[in-house]
């Protein structure tokens, strides 16, 4: 009898999954070294950067965080903190406290220092951007009870821009990237990041290579 | 005698006010204390945790360190707080 229909050879469509190496299509990254140092506020394909919602074959080319320049209202205000004591102690006032209270006083206040610091460090070092071969997010922790993650991927982008405006930001170069998607978030604003040309470029060269993974027919 | 009499029970009476107010500024003091570090400490569980959501959401190299300043912030607030309460 003639085989009709053998279920055994019945071949599923493979899904091409080739990821081209970055390299190949991004001059940013061909020029630039890859970054090691975790607190990089500009790290190209960063070593040992994972995030929670990364697909698995998905590659975090940039990490970006607010350049540090920006951060040093903090670090003028924890120092002036650091002298409410000193000052406090030319106060005669001060004095009349019993000596129990005037140490715990002095501790209780560096602890608050020491807090407001650690506030201020994880506020910069986890509300950062990132941009992966397939998506950009946005990570924000706005207080220590307040956590936003946004995500869009590349093909909902169309528009990118940069601007930078003001002396420091000019002689730092340092500027705000924004991009505009057709996603749920419309738009993403990448503050005061460090080299904005850079980012911009490196989003181009990406927007560039999803254009031709669909025209080539690469499914990622 | 009447008057050294009634200036000694005076003076008594004002040292007795005077300890009064110092343990009236002592206690307010401890009582403004407690409630300060009690409160610093709720803060600084509430970093540890947070530290702990954020290193789920971001692993870097420095992650652990991190966490581990959490909970050495945490420990010396907890240390500071209960040496107060003890001293």
């Amino acid at each position: 009898m003639p085989e009709i229909f053998d279920a055994s050879e019945k071949q599923t469509p493979v899904k091409t999954t080739s990821r081209k190496d970055p390299k190949s299509y991004s001059q940013v990254i061909r020029d630039n070294s890859q970054s090691d140092n975790p607190l990089d506020a500009f790290a190209l394909r960063p070593t040992s950067v994972v995030f929670d919602s990364q697909l698995e074959d998905e590659e975090v080319l940039l990490l970006l965080r607010q350049h540090p320049i920006t951060q040093i209202k903090w670090i003028f205000i924890i120092g002036m903190l650091l002298l409410v004591p000193f000052l406090l102690s030319l106060v005669s006032f001060w004095d009349m406290v019993p000596g129990k209270y005037h140490f715990f006083g002095l501790v209780f206040w560096y602890l608050l220092v020491l807090g407001i610091t650690l506030e201020a460090f994880l506020s910069w070092f986890y509300n950062v951007y990132i941009v992966t071969d397939e998506r950009v997010i946005d990570v924000d922790f706005l207080s220590l009870i307040y956590k936003n993650i946004s995500a869009a991927k590349l093909d909902n982008i169309e528009d990118v821009t940069a601007t930078t405006t003001g002396a420091i930001q000019s002689v730092f170069n340092i500027g705000t990237v924004k991009i505009q998607t057709a996603a749920e978030v419309t738009e993403f604003e990448f503050e005061n990041v460090p080299q904005p040309d850079k980012v911009t470029t490196l989003l181009n060269e990406l927007l560039l290579e999803e254009e031709r993974e669909k025209m080539e027919g690469r499914v990622n | 005698m009447f008057n050294d009499t009634t200036s000694t029970g005076f003076i008594l009476g004002t040292m007795s006010d005077n300890q009064d107010l110092l343990n009236l500024i002592d206690n307010f003091l401890k009582v403004l204390f407690i409630l300060a570090f009690g409160m610093y400490v709720i803060f600084a569980f509430i970093a540890t945790r947070q530290i702990h959501i954020m290193k789920n959401t971001l692993q870097t190299k420095y992650s652990t360190f991190v966490q581990l300043l959490g909970y050495v912030h945490l420990g010396l607030s907890i240390l500071i707080f209960i040496t107060f309460l003890l001293s």
